[in-house]
């Protein structure tokens, strides 16, 4: 153990060691509070800053977004995006390019400030610009510094040609994918930052994205809005174009707008003859040539198939338009060039113009293509301006015309029965068929309202036909009460243009078994000379044994060897002679007519007897048979067999016979 | 190296050895010793310090440093309470570093080059973590990760089949607990 004393010297030489140590600590512990609290300064203002910093790059970042998102218009978007980089990254300029991956290109989409655009070319070939190119494809960033020896010369000129001293190309990169690049330009030489960079690429591929989809929007609405083989508007984009060409001014002040349909006529010809890739072709080059031939402010649409759409804004005059429809034709009298050939082709023009205060969009096309349709009615490669009086005329036949289509499945057609009597007994010898429509609304309709359309349409086929069955069918339930009866029935030339005519009377004579020689068919004299198709026909349906009559003779310009040449059973002697059989001239002319008929072994019926005086006179003439009101009007089924079984009174027949027959009948055929 | 360390050291050297042996270190490595958790100070001033330890001790670099690593963790688990409860074991507690630690540390301390480990499982169901840091401080990790064990009361052994510091391109730490 140490003793006291040495303990105190011990403690006495420790102490200011002790005391040393102590103050040492004490200063190392005050240079650390010291230095932790200018690191916590620091530290504290450093991150101040940053968050600074990091709001007006997010505020940079928003607002630029903000901005694009209110663009809706795609032109100056990509002005927009640039303007907004160089502001947040403090540069002079900057330029937006998008990348064409299949031309090796870059199209200038943008550039700030946007008067500086007409100092660039609007695309750029890579071939030229390696650097750009390396930028696109390893979507990494480059700087073009010409104080730099090995600076590509090509991207030094396009920078000093702008002025500026340094260049800082970023890609655009959109999902992993570069679409473009942003190139940030410096004419004072100043260096963009690594942070800069930074946000200036986050940025352009924010940017990028809503580019990306504004472009995409762009060629959407495109594709909606033109046609993709002529790339004209399409029927669409003309006529929201029409409705704002009619909006455009109201009042005395509405603008002048002109529509025309134009139709190629016999497209289908093209097609089938050349395929449908040249028909294709010839389309192009008609687009192409309508193109030339407006001003530029008119529109030409493709509307359908072979259907453009001319739309001419603002005339001055109104045949202005007309004046534009005759160029339309008078072009096409050059051929087109289609698959190196020249191909001759017309087109058939509508015209229909009108204001706001005449007109909507709606009917100016539509009128202009009902017009289109008279041009062609009227012979095709010519133009006809619309009228209103010719629509109102032809929707009634269209609705007639839709309206028959379906007549004979609904059962709405009848048949009227006129006897055809032997003068010199007063007896039947047959009857002759006649349609009616039996109209849900207008009533019973004779012929004369509805066959013409039939034919026009085709319908008569099926008419004609239906008339066939009905009147053999009823002639073998007549035929059971007068054995040797026949019926007459009406053809039209429609029907006697088509083959099938033929079977038709063959199995209908087949089916109910009567006697060809009972049947007989009447044509009249027009049908018979103008077409010589409807020769062949009837002379195969005469070797079915049926019986051939010309009906209404005398008012066509049948020649005695048509009579001879057909082997015509029977003349119907038209009633404009019977009506004039009452004066010396008139029995006369009857007279030489039926001795002629008689000469040639033909049997002679006359039309239209209404008056007992006629019917002496006609007598006179020695005519055999006769057909009038004065002995029955055309009936029904039901009354034509009282007719026929003798119990009708001569009055009751007569009474009715007020009418003209002409009237209410005439053959199916008229 | 960051300041945190420094005041670990200083703390457990302190509180294992009074005040005077934090004084003899710094004395002997002739260094000042102003360490702030805030700041961040040379490595070497660590290696040296760590050396005129293992003198004075006669232990190993690594003994030291490991030491120091397990004498560390309830100093750390005092100042940061929040990373230990809601763990049940120390495999879990491990499992935490990479993810929610040593981010919070980076935030703490900014620039911190905390290390990343590679967590594995050997077949028998021990925990692996690979370390390849640059400081070469696997023994530190074995300690942190022994007074971890020891915060959550469970025996641990430490296997090393491979070590930077024998060569090898990284240490795998086999840590079988229980």
């Amino acid at each position: 153990m140490a003793s006291p004393e040495k303990a105190g010297t011990d403690a006495a030489v420790r102490l200011p060691v002790q005391v040393e140590r102590l103050k040492r600590r004490l200063e190392r512990e005050r240079q650390a509070r010291r230095e932790a609290e200018a690191i916590a300064e620091r530290t504290t203002r450093a991150l101040y800053e940053e968050v600074e910093v990091r709001t007006r790059e997010l505020e940079a970042i928003v607002e630029m977004g903000r901005d694009l998102a209110k663009a809706l218009d795609d032109r100056g978007f990509a002005d927009l995006i640039a303007r907004h980089i160089a502001h947040a990254v403090g540069f002079d300029e900057c330029g937006i390019y998008s990348w064409e991956r299949a031309d090796d290109s870059v199209v200038t989409a943008g550039y700030h400030p946007a008067e500086r655009r007409s100092s660039l070319e609007d695309v750029y070939a890579l071939e030229e610009y390696p650097e750009t190119r390396k930028v696109l494809v390893t979507g990494r960033p480059s700087v073009i510094d010409p104080s730099d020896p090995t600076a590509d010369p090509n991207e030094v000129r396009f920078l000093t040609n702008l002025g500026g001293m340094l260049m800082f190309q970023l890609p655009m990169i959109v999902n992993g994918r570069t679409i473009g690049t942003v190139e940030l330009l410096s004419r004072t030489g100043k260096v963009l930052l690594d942070r800069q960079i930074g946000l200036a690429q986050t940025m352009a591929n924010e940017a990028g994205v809503m580019l990306e989809n504004a472009r995409l929007y762009a060629q959407v609405r495109h594709q909606a809005f033109h046609d993709h083989l002529t790339g004209l508007p399409n029927r669409a984009l003309l006529g929201d174009r029409l409705e704002h060409a009619l909006a455009r001014g109201r009042g005395p002040a509405a603008p002048l707008v002109a529509l025309l349909f134009v139709d190629i006529d016999d497209f289908k010809i093209v097609n089938d003859t050349f395929g449908h890739e040249v028909g294709d072709q010839v389309l192009t080059a008609v687009a192409q040539r309508l193109e030339r031939l407006v001003r530029s402010g008119d529109t030409v649409a493709r509307l359908s198939g072979d259907e453009f759409g001319i739309l001419l804004e603002d005339l001055v005059r109104l045949d202005d338009a007309d004046a534009t429809a005759s160029r339309v034709v008078q072009a096409f009298q050059r051929p087109v060039e289609a698959a190196g050939r020249p191909i001759r082709i017309s087109v058939s023009v509508g015209v229909d113009m009108g204001t706001s205060l005449t007109s909507t969009a709606d009917d100016l096309i539509r009128n202009a293509d009902f017009a289109m349709y008279g041009a062609k009615a009227s012979g095709k490669g010519r133009y006809r301006t619309y009228l209103a009086s010719e629509r109102e005329a032809a929707d009634d036949g269209a609705r007639i015309r839709s309206e028959l289509r379906s007549a004979v499945a609904r059962g709405e057609l009848r048949l009227h029965y006129q006897p055809i009597i032997e003068l010199a007994t007063g007896t039947i010898r047959s009857f002759e068929a006649l349609v009616r429509w039996q109209h849900p609304r207008r009533g019973l309709l004779a012929p004369a309202a509805f066959i013409s359309i039939a034919e026009e349409t085709g319908t008569i086929v099926e008419i004609g036909s239906w008339v066939l069955d009905t009147a053999c069918d009823q002639l073998r339930t007549w035929q059971r009460i007068r054995p040797d009866l026949a019926m007459a029935v009406n053809l039209s030339g429609r029907q006697l243009q088509d083959d099938q005519l033929v079977d038709q009377v063959g199995e209908a004579l087949r089916r109910t078994g009567i006697d060809p020689a009972k049947l007989t068919l009447e044509v009249t004299e027009t049908i018979l000379v103008a077409d010589p198709s409807a020769q062949t026909i009837l002379q195969r349906l005469k070797r079915l044994g049926v019986r051939l009559a010309i009906d209404d003779f005398g008012t066509g310009y049948a020649s005695i060897s048509y009579l001879r040449r057909f082997a015509v059973d029977i003349l119907k002697i038209d009633r404009e002679f019977t009506e004039g059989v009452e004066t010396a001239d008139g029995a006369a002319l009857l007279g030489g007519i039926v001795q002629l008929g008689r000469s040639l072994g033909l049997e002679i019926v006359a039309e239209g007897i209404e008056r007992p005086e006629q019917l002496a006179k006609v007598k006179a003439s020695s005519c055999d048979q006769g057909q009038g009101y004065l002995f029955a009007r055309p009936t029904g089924a039901e009354e034509a067999t009282r007719l026929l079984r003798g119990a009708t009174t001569k009055r009751s027949a007569t009474a009715r016979a007020r009418r003209r027959t002409s009237e209410v009948d005439g053959a199916v055929t008229r | 190296m960051k300041g945190i360390v420094f005041d670990l050291l200083e703390h457990v050297v302190v509180r294992e050895h009074g005040d005077d042996a934090w004084d003899d270190l710094l004395e002997g490595a002739g260094l000042v010793g102003a360490y702030t958790s805030l700041g961040s100070y040379p490595d070497d001033d660590l290696r040296r310090l760590v050396e005129q330890a293992t003198t004075r001790l006669n232990l190993s670099t690594q003994d030291v440093v490991r030491w120091f690593g397990r004498e560390a963790l309830p100093a750390l688990a005092a100042s940061y309470p929040a990373f230990f409860p809601g763990h049940p074991d120390t495999r879990s507690f491990l499992l935490t570093l990479n993810d929610i630690i040593h981010p919070e540390v980076r935030k703490l301390y900014p620039g911190a080059d905390v290390p990343e480990f590679a967590f594995s499982e050997t077949p028998d169901g021990d925990l692996v973590m690979g370390y390849d840091s640059h400081r070469r401080m696997c023994a530190f990790a074995e300690g942190l990760i022994q007074g971890a064990a020891a915060h959550f009361g469970e025996p641990v052994t430490i296997d090393q089949p491979t070590c930077m510091l024998r060569g090898d391109p990284s240490c795998d730490l086999v840590i079988h607990l229980g």
